[in-house]
């Protein structure tokens, strides 16, 4: 048991926190966050790869760096105190865990080459207009096969050059399998909007979509495993993202109360204010504890895997969005504007807390092994 | 980075566990069971004393003094396997608060008088910090010893001092010098609990039970060598005394036990098929998994950028609220029968028809907890450290 950094560990989140903090600097004018065009920036995207983000979880035997997601949590942890619009989160960090098995043909080798070196952007597009079920159909042909259906949310899809899409197959009992779609397959469509904290996300349209054989990743056997284990992925790396926006609106927070002057005194001189920020720290500090706790999951069986990540985003979830309501609440009328940074990580937060399950079907998902355990 | 806690230590895991299984009484482990947070404290000494036959009654002291030498892993596990086999909690007076006092500032005579006797078991003590005028404001306290040849004549009175009827020596924090600043004039004085002129008055808590008193000290006369570590001085060795056991506070063991008692209980009232009920149990089990790892990360010492006291009040105030919740939905699910209050002397009894024995001391438990988020330093009190150290407020 050890919870301090190791040397290199050190080394990386002290690199990104330089780097995010200098490339995205705040800018009280600048409006929703997040890249100007939905279709990104290349040369930006690139760099993260040139830095070794991209492929840190990626074992070496595929051009990764082979190491944990630890690595990927303390990277995540420093764009959420940056606000960096890169969707490394939903791109990289999500579809990662989809491709694991793509030692399986060259082709699939390929992809996750393009992955590490950033030549080859990523998107899940899972969600659908029905809440329950995959709607989407796959149907098996000669030599290959084709996509019908719709996708909502599907985060970083506009910049996205493949897209990796669940569909079920009516010939396998209509089970999940998952399929790598390049963009530009013709029958593709897709229409891009931003979310409440500027990143893009897109619905995707598939008409009579033609993919070759190669390129289902995961069949009907596998790919809810996958999926679910690369959400849970997601659900950490999310946890890791707002604890980063949690210590920073603490930290701006505090400075806040000890500038700010009214009735004669700065706001930290009043009790109420003070015991506000207790309570803030508080959960800063039991948010770091429950990231760790779902982060030591990853390395148990699928059981406890599901629990600890469902456990760390709930709690982080809730946790997050009182600390954010709490910030703009210090900072008065200012905290409501986009002029302070304050509600910027508040709108980032109300992102995290809602993408991959909010913090109450996550209660639910925990609670789900008192059954089991009875 | 290394998260792994299980497997670790399976042999000392399982040395623990025999020898607890083979040793706890299974009489108090029934009392420990069925009754509330503060427990028996004549249990908690007995237990001690079985402890001792191993060299385990005071693991975390000093191997000098009777201690294990064992790494803050091992001394998790070993509060955990006992917590969770319903033993009881070791008497805290002694093993925690006074004991490491006397190891750090004692006088040798001191360290050979009582150090062996809290670690044998063979004396229990109580804590006269508190009084009347004097909670949260601890340093405005008034009971004085004046200075008499080779004694100090003690005056005054103390409240909430827990196990004062059954102690038998007990720690005070008393006023030496009236004329300095409030913290400067007190001492730290080990009081026999026998010596003439202390009274003690029962006080009764909600859950009806006699767990704490108020003691009354009327011209007590102690030894002046039963001063521990310098005059006025007593105000600092308290404050190391709380800064001690920095994870205990947390109540940890304590509180994971009762949770699966909490979920067995439950489980057989059919609550948790309830959405809203079943939603509170998982949000405090999510909350304890948290608080573990605090407790964790404290044990394996992790750098942290915010300062130590900071932490440590954080832990003491998430700590408390898991203990009152976890008791408050023990006894909520139970509903209506929940309210029924009972005596002592029907513990293992049988009360009749629809009275199950998991009944027993639910609401009471509830009750005494509603204590948790103020003794040991307020909840408010502790906010107050926390705005104060970690952001200079």
């Amino acid at each position: 048991m050890d919870f301090n950094l190791s040397e290199e560990q050190a080394l990386l989140r002290d690199s990104a926190a330089r780097y995010l903090r200098d490339k995205y600097p705040f800018d009280p004018r600048g409006g929703l966050r997040g890249w100007a065009e939905p279709s990104g920036d290349k040369a930006d995207w690139q760099v993260l790869a040139e830095l070794g983000w991209l492929g840190l979880s990626v074992p070496q035997a595929q051009g990764g760096y082979g190491l944990g997601f630890v690595e990927d949590a303390l990277v995540l942890e420093e764009f959420g105190r940056a606000l960096a619009p890169a969707p490394f989160l939903g791109s990289a960090v999500l579809c990662t865990p989809l491709l694991r098995n793509a030692a399986a043909s060259l082709h699939q080798q390929a992809l996750v080459q393009g992955l590490v070196q950033g030549s080859t952007r990523f998107a899940l597009a899972h969600l659908e207009p029905e809440v329950a079920g995959c709607a989407t159909r796959a149907r098996c042909l000669a030599d290959g096969w084709e996509l019908q259906g719709r996708k909502l949310l599907a985060l970083a899809a506009p910049q996205a050059d493949v897209l990796l899409i669940t569909a079920s197959d009516p010939d396998a009992a209509g089970a999940t399998s998952l399929f790598a779609v390049p963009a530009t397959v013709p029958g593709v469509h897709m229409r891009p909007y931003r979310l409440v904290d500027g990143q893009w996300a897109a619905d995707v349209v598939l008409e009579s979509v033609r993919i070759g054989a190669q390129e289902c990743l995961a069949g009907p056997l596998q790919a809810s495993a996958l999926l679910e284990e690369a959400l849970d992925h997601a659900c950490l790396g999310a946890v890791a993202e707002m604890l980063g926006c949690m210590e920073a609106v603490l930290e701006i927070s505090a400075q806040h109360l000890k500038t700010r002057v009214q009735f004669g005194k700065p706001l930290g001189a009043f009790q109420a204010l003070q015991h506000r920020m207790a309570e803030m720290f508080l959960e800063v500090q039991e948010t770091r504890s429950i990231l760790y706790h779902g982060l030591s999951g990853l390395s148990l069986s699928a059981h406890e895997r599901k629990r600890r990540a469902s456990a760390a985003k709930a709690y982080a979830g809730s946790a997050a969005r009182f600390v954010g309501q709490q910030g703009i609440q210090m900072h008065g009328g200012l905290g409501v504007t986009e002029e302070v940074a304050v509600g910027h990580y508040y709108r980032h937060i109300v992102a995290l807390e809602r993408l991959f399950g909010d913090s109450a079907a996550h209660v639910a998902r925990f609670a789900a092994g008192y059954e089991e355990a009875a | 980075m290394d998260f792994s806690l299980e497997d670790s230590q399976p042999d000392f895991r399982r040395e623990v566990r025999e020898f607890v299984r083979a040793n706890l009484p299974a009489d108090m482990a029934a009392r420990i069971r069925h009754g509330s947070y503060l427990g028996h404290h004549r249990d908690g000494l007995a237990w001690s004393k079985i402890l001792h036959r191993q060299g385990w009654s005071v693991p975390h002291w000093p191997v000098a003094h009777g201690g294990t030498g064992w790494s803050a892993l091992q001394l998790h596990l070993f509060s955990q396997e006992c917590a969770d086999a319903d033993a009881p909690r070791l008497p805290p007076a002694g093993i925690y608060m006074v004991g490491p006092v006397i190891i750090q500032v004692g006088s040798q005579q001191q360290k050979d008088r009582f150090l062996p006797a809290i670690a044998r078991g063979d004396e229990l003590w109580c804590q006269g910090f508190s009084e009347p005028g004097a909670g949260s404001d601890l340093a405005s306290l008034r009971t004085s010893a004046v200075r008499k040849g080779d004694r100090f004549v003690v005056n005054g009175q103390k409240l909430w001092t827990s196990a004062a009827h059954v102690a038998d020596w007990g720690f005070f924090l008393v006023r030496t010098d009236a004329s300095v600043r409030p913290q400067q004039g007190i001492s730290f004085l080990l009081i026999d609990m026998k010596t003439p002129g202390i009274t003690v008055r029962p006080v009764i808590t909600l859950d009806g039970e006699h767990h704490t008193n108020e003691v009354f000290l009327d011209n007590v006369e102690v030894p002046v060598e039963n001063l521990v570590g310098e005059e006025n001085k007593g105000w600092t060795y308290a404050k190391t005394l709380l800064g001690h056991e920095r994870t205990m506070s947390a109540e940890i063991y304590w509180s994971k036990r009762e949770l699966e008692k909490l979920l067995a209980l439950a489980g057989r009232e059919g609550r948790l098929a309830n959405p809203d009920f079943r939603a509170k149990v998982a949000r405090l089990e999510i909350d304890l998994r948290a608080l573990e790892m605090s407790v964790l990360r404290i044990l394996a010492a992790e750098q942290n950028k915010y300062p130590a006291d900071a932490v440590t009040s954080a832990l003491k105030i998430r700590g408390s609220e898991l203990m009152q919740r976890v008791s408050e939905l023990q006894a909520e699910a139970l509903a209506e029968r929940g309210l029924r209050m009972f005596d002592r002397s029907e513990l293992g009894k049988d009360l009749g028809p629809g009275w199950p024995s998991h009944v027993y001391g639910r609401i009471g438990g509830e009750l005494t907890l509603r204590a948790a988020t103020i003794f040991g330093g307020t909840r408010e009190i502790q906010k107050t450290i926390i705005a104060k150290s970690a952001f200079g407020l």
